[in-house]
């Protein structure tokens, strides 16, 4: 270790008390942003497995040009019965898929003898539908089971609105293929919860044959995919493509990513946020590393006006106070990446509840991931601001003039 | 001749009043003398000492130590102009407190990248009698003992011109015998130039040649006979 390490590292610990809370700043400012950006990190987590285990799938496969036009005309873009095996053998076979389950969607309305209300139904396999659907939660009542041919599952807003108890009839109105008008009897087997409060207060749930008989069709609207992992949805994607075209198959793949737009604008605005109090909590450490090593050029003005007398250059002088900068910089954040991680683990381990947030119907608990991404990030932030707050008092110490310096007392 | 000084002025600025700290300076020192500069506080000692270590620019007439004229040079290359060819000691030692004895005679030497630092560093704490408390810091050390560090650190680098600011002020009466004797002594055994600037008569009484500055202006110039000459009467 050469000397100007060594006089800077006994810098540091000639003035214990003023360094620790330098790197006090240092470590509350590395702590702060790891915890944070791994709380956000684990909502975006949360959030899209949720939307993935509830809702959309890993991939959604429909008719092609659906998502275009499907929504004036659906009946025209239905996936025919005749394609089903052949693409639930391809994905099966093609793609780490651990569910493909078929879905029929339909609007319609419900009524229970004295109101009628809108409703957003899903036809689907009830058994494939437990593993794909699983974050779905069952409020009231049990689960859809295949040989239950009638029974339907509300969601929680739609069934607090309708005069209904689980075990009760209601009566199922939507539109046929042809444009007339059907109806079923449906029997209320649960009420279940989405964690997105404007879906389940439409949400309609029955098994894929009820609602085929209701359109009068044996077509379905999608095909969903889960797979193994998320991270894998890309690579399965474009394998899906390719085989797809092989054997002809008029079809159109999007995935988790396309289809969920709340989520994306959660993340946008959670990402503001987050960049938003990372610099607020960087200009903190700043000005507070900045001030202690005024401090220390003050007080030590005499021995750097020495150091110029004895051949030091001004940029010398810059070194030897940005070399204090680095221990310092170096030591904070190491040790607010072992703060940061620490109680990240002892957040998520104590899981206190956050409040529900809006839109949601459900309070969870908080997770703090540690993410490697972030710890790099931070550790970087906490070295650089340590350098950069430095620059200040290094460059003011390298412009004293020598002989004010060494009649400063 | 190692130091030139022609016409030298210097003004400093307090408050509102110009103050001529340096008017006319016309001095030359030969390498080997020891020279002290007495005159009473304020009369412009030290900022000739400043002047003669390029700590500070004069505003007319010309510097020149060993050829080089001080006044063409900029910050930086004062710096590197002080580390080659000027030691510096100081009446308040300024020793760095963090620093071992030893590490404080080598700090000079890593400034400038020498290699066998700790070597000669180790022999020049040696030759001012400090061999035994190298591994002392200076709040271990006693006044005399801190100014032996200091001009060991001065000596360290071999600069041909050490400029002494009031070195003794801060000692008592026998310490500053024995630092005048070191002093002294490196004077006659390695060549070393001495400008030391003093109130303390024990100080002019060894010195090779008086210098006496007031209000600015050099007023006596007392040249004793040439260095060696005196050391043979002694």
């Amino acid at each position: 270790m050469g000397l100007g390490w060594k006089v800077a590292l006994l810098n540091i610990m000639r003035n214990g008390r003023r360094s620790l809370i330098t790197l006090a700043a240092i470590v509350f400012g590395c702590t702060s942003l790891i915890v944070f950006g791994g709380f956000v990190q684990s909502m975006y987590d949360g959030m899209r497995e949720s939307m993935i285990r509830s809702q959309l799938g890993h991939i959604q496969i429909y008719a092609n040009g659906y998502n275009q036009y499907g929504k004036a005309e659906p009946e025209k873009y239905l996936i025919p019965d005749r394609d089903l095996s052949t693409i639930s053998q391809l994905i099966e076979s093609e793609s780490n898929a651990l569910v493909v389950a078929p879905r029929l969607n339909f609007n319609g309305l419900l009524s229970d003898g004295k109101q009628s209300i809108a409703i957003t139904g899903i036809g689907i396999d009830a058994e494939k539908e437990v593993m794909l659907s699983s974050a779905i939660r069952i409020v009231d009542g049990e689960d859809l089971f295949p040989e239950d041919i009638e029974a339907a599952h509300l969601g929680e807003g739609l069934f607090n609105a309708l005069d209904v108890q689980v075990g009760d009839y209601l009566t199922l109105l939507a539109s046929t293929q042809d444009g007339a008008i059907n109806a079923v009897d449906v029997q209320v087997m649960g009420v279940i919860s989405t964690g997105v409060k404007a879906l389940d207060d439409r949400l309609l749930r029955v098994n894929l044959p009820l609602a085929q008989e209701l359109l009068y069709t044996s077509d379905i609207t999608r095909m969903v995919v889960l797979l193994d992992e998320t991270q894998l949805t890309d690579t399965a994607i474009s394998t899906l493509v390719s085989a797809f075209e092989q054997h002809h198959l008029d079809l159109e793949l999007k995935s988790w990513e396309e289809l969920a737009g709340y989520y994306h604008q959660v993340v946008g605005l959670f990402n503001g946020v987050f960049e938003f109090i990372t610099v607020i909590v960087l200009i903190i450490v700043a000005l507070s590393i900045s001030n202690t090593m005024l401090m220390a050029v003050m007080e030590r003005t005499r021995e750097l006006g020495t150091i110029r007398a004895m051949g030091g250059t001004p940029r010398q002088v810059v070194s030897l106070i940005l070399l204090e900068s680095v221990f310092l910089g170096l030591i904070g954040s190491l040790l607010g990446l072992l703060m940061g991680a620490l109680a990240a683990k002892g957040i998520t381990y104590a899981e206190w509840m956050m409040p529900r947030p809006p839109g949601s119907t459900q309070d969870y608990p908080i997770r703090v991931f540690v993410v490697p991404d972030i710890l790099f990030r931070t550790f970087l932030l906490g070295f650089a601001i340590s350098l950069v707050s430095s620059l200040y008092p290094a460059v003011k110490a390298s412009r004293l003039p020598v002989v004010k310096a060494l009649r400063f007392t | 001749m190692l130091v030139e000084l022609e016409d030298v002025s210097k003004r400093y600025q307090l408050g509102n009043l110009w103050v001529d700290a340096l008017r006319g300076i016309n001095l030359t020192i030969e390498r080997g003398e020891f020279l002290a500069v007495k005159g009473p506080s304020g009369s412009g000692k030290s900022t000739l000492l400043n002047i003669l270590s390029a700590l500070d620019h004069c505003d007319s007439g010309s510097v020149e130590i060993e050829g080089i004229n001080l006044s063409a040079l900029n910050e930086h290359q004062c710096s590197l102009f002080r580390r080659r060819h000027i030691g510096i000691v100081f009446q308040s030692f300024n020793l760095i407190p963090v620093l071992t004895a030893l590490e404080n005679v080598i700090y000079p030497l890593t400034l400038s990248g020498t290699v066998n630092a700790k070597a000669r560093a180790e022999k020049a704490l040696e030759a001012v009698g400090l061999e035994q408390l190298m591994s002392q810091r200076p709040t271990q050390l006693s006044g005399g003992q801190m100014q032996r560090v200091a001009i060991a650190r001065a000596i360290v680098s071999q600069p041909n011109l050490i400029l002494a600011d009031e070195p003794t002020a801060n000692l008592d009466s026998v310490t500053s015998e024995s630092i005048m004797s070191l002093m002294k002594q490196l004077n006659r055994e390695q060549g070393v130039t001495f400008v030391i600037a003093t109130h303390d008569n024990y100080v002019t009484g060894l010195a090779s040649r008086v210098i006496t500055v007031r209000d600015g202006e050099l007023v006596e110039d007392e040249p004793s006979p040439p260095f060696t000459l005196q050391e043979a009467i002694a």
